[in-house]
């Protein structure tokens, strides 16, 4: 048995730990997943602090929402279904009450982070304008892009999963996760990056 | 050779992770702007430097505020709502356990309020109120056991509504999860409101 289905067990375990009048179990399902639900909600959101409200929010639908979990699935699966959907009401919502139909973008998460231990300071600052970059240019992709990427190339889920997360043909992700990069591409390449021309 | 030239051939030629011709190592080794674009576009095709850094506490407000909220219609929710209920008397019941001690203290005519919160990768907690004009680390609570679970016992003048949050690690302020009530703080935040 590989890691990744010994952790699809444990979480079914934990599911049904909570299920069965032990709460307290929830806090593995918490403490697994709070980062890659952290990072796709940023990267969905762009803003930090929106960003750690809808963690919250979405574990709180998780765990009302856990006796509909289907266990034929994988867990992670259904709940990254769950906070994307949560995701997206969450952008919707404020394409309706925003005046400025675009998401925002939080510039001070880059500068959060400490230099890396025997990177030298001018490589982290060019990563950390390279990161600001690919932030600002996810959030002007169109959201079935964004969503793809984010699960294949910041989640690391594979197609199989990326397409139960989506409901959408395999196919279709490969298909969404070639254009999206393409996509991607052509929108850092058209940024002013100050070069000398 | 100039940006416009490396960016031309990144358009046209160029893959993530492969090397660029000699002629155009020079400028880019020299030029910060082509660095960033192609350090993006290896982000691109990476993924995991992508994660951002986790925020502090998270982990502990989505446990505590799931745990918390209690809803309607699964029988872990039916359960968690005799839970809530029962936290809650246990605050009120600790809050008249104490009055009653306070009896002993009627001198000073104060009562015993406990306070505690599960914080267990917090290095220190203390708790900024109305009753200390809401000064950091003058009421330091205790996690004796090292179990996660921060405690303070307050002594406070009865019939009157106290306003406080948790302070961890003198930085993060966070409301009370066990306060029955809690109000708007006007800055983004909420205060627990203790009504005694």
């Amino acid at each position: 048995m590989d890691t990744r289905e010994r952790e699809a067990e444990l979480d079914i375990e934990s599911a049904d730990e909570v299920l069965s009048g032990n709460p307290g179990a929830f806090e593995r399902i918490v403490s697994r997943y709070t980062h890659p639900i952290y990072t796709l909600s940023y990267r969905m959101l762009g803003n930090r602090m929106k960003a750690e409200d809808a963690v919250q929010e979405i574990f709180i639908l998780i765990f009302r929402k856990l006796h509909k979990y289907d266990r034929r699935k994988r867990f992670y699966t259904w709940m990254f279904t769950v906070a994307l959907n949560y995701l997206r009401s969450e952008l919707r919502r404020k394409r309706d009450t925003a005046s400025d139909a675009s998401v925002s973008f939080d510039e001070n998460l880059i500068n959060e982070r400490g230099f890396t231990q025997g990177e030298n300071p001018e490589d982290e600052v060019i990563r950390g304008e390279a990161e600001k970059a690919v932030q600002s240019s996810l959030l002007v992709l169109e959201p079935r892009f964004r969503e793809v990427f984010i699960l294949r190339e910041i989640e690391g889920l594979s197609v199989k999963e990326t397409s139960a997360v989506l409901k959408i043909p395999e196919n279709t992700v490969k298909t969404l996760s070639r254009r999206g990069k393409e996509k991607l591409k052509k929108i850092l390449l058209s940024r002013d990056w100050g070069e000398t021309l | 050779m100039d940006c416009k030239k490396v960016r031309d051939f990144i358009s046209c030629q160029y893959n993530s992770g492969e090397g660029f011709p000699g002629e155009y190592m020079e400028h880019i080794e020299n030029c910060i702007s082509c660095r960033k674009l192609i350090k993006a576009l290896e982000l691109i095709g990476g993924g995991e430097v992508l994660r951002p850094p986790l925020p502090a506490f998270l982990e502990q407000k989505s446990l505590q505020r799931a745990l918390e909220s209690g809803g309607k219609g699964s029988g872990v929710n039916i359960k968690l709502r005799h839970l809530a209920a029962a936290a809650v008397l246990l605050v009120l019941l600790s809050v008249s356990v104490t009055l009653t001690v306070s009896g002993a203290l009627s001198n000073s005519g104060k009562v015993v309020v406990h306070l505690y919160l599960y914080a267990p990768e917090a290095e220190n907690v203390s708790v900024v109120g109305d009753w200390n004009s809401w000064t950091a680390g003058r009421d330091m609570l205790s996690d004796r056991d090292k179990d996660g679970r921060w405690e303070i016992k307050l002594k406070v003048f009865p019939g009157q509504e106290y306003r406080y949050q948790f302070l961890i690690n003198g930085d993060v302020r966070i409301s009370d999860p066990n306060a029955p009530f809690s109000i708007q703080d006007g800055f983004g935040g909420e205060n627990s409101v203790l009504d005694i």
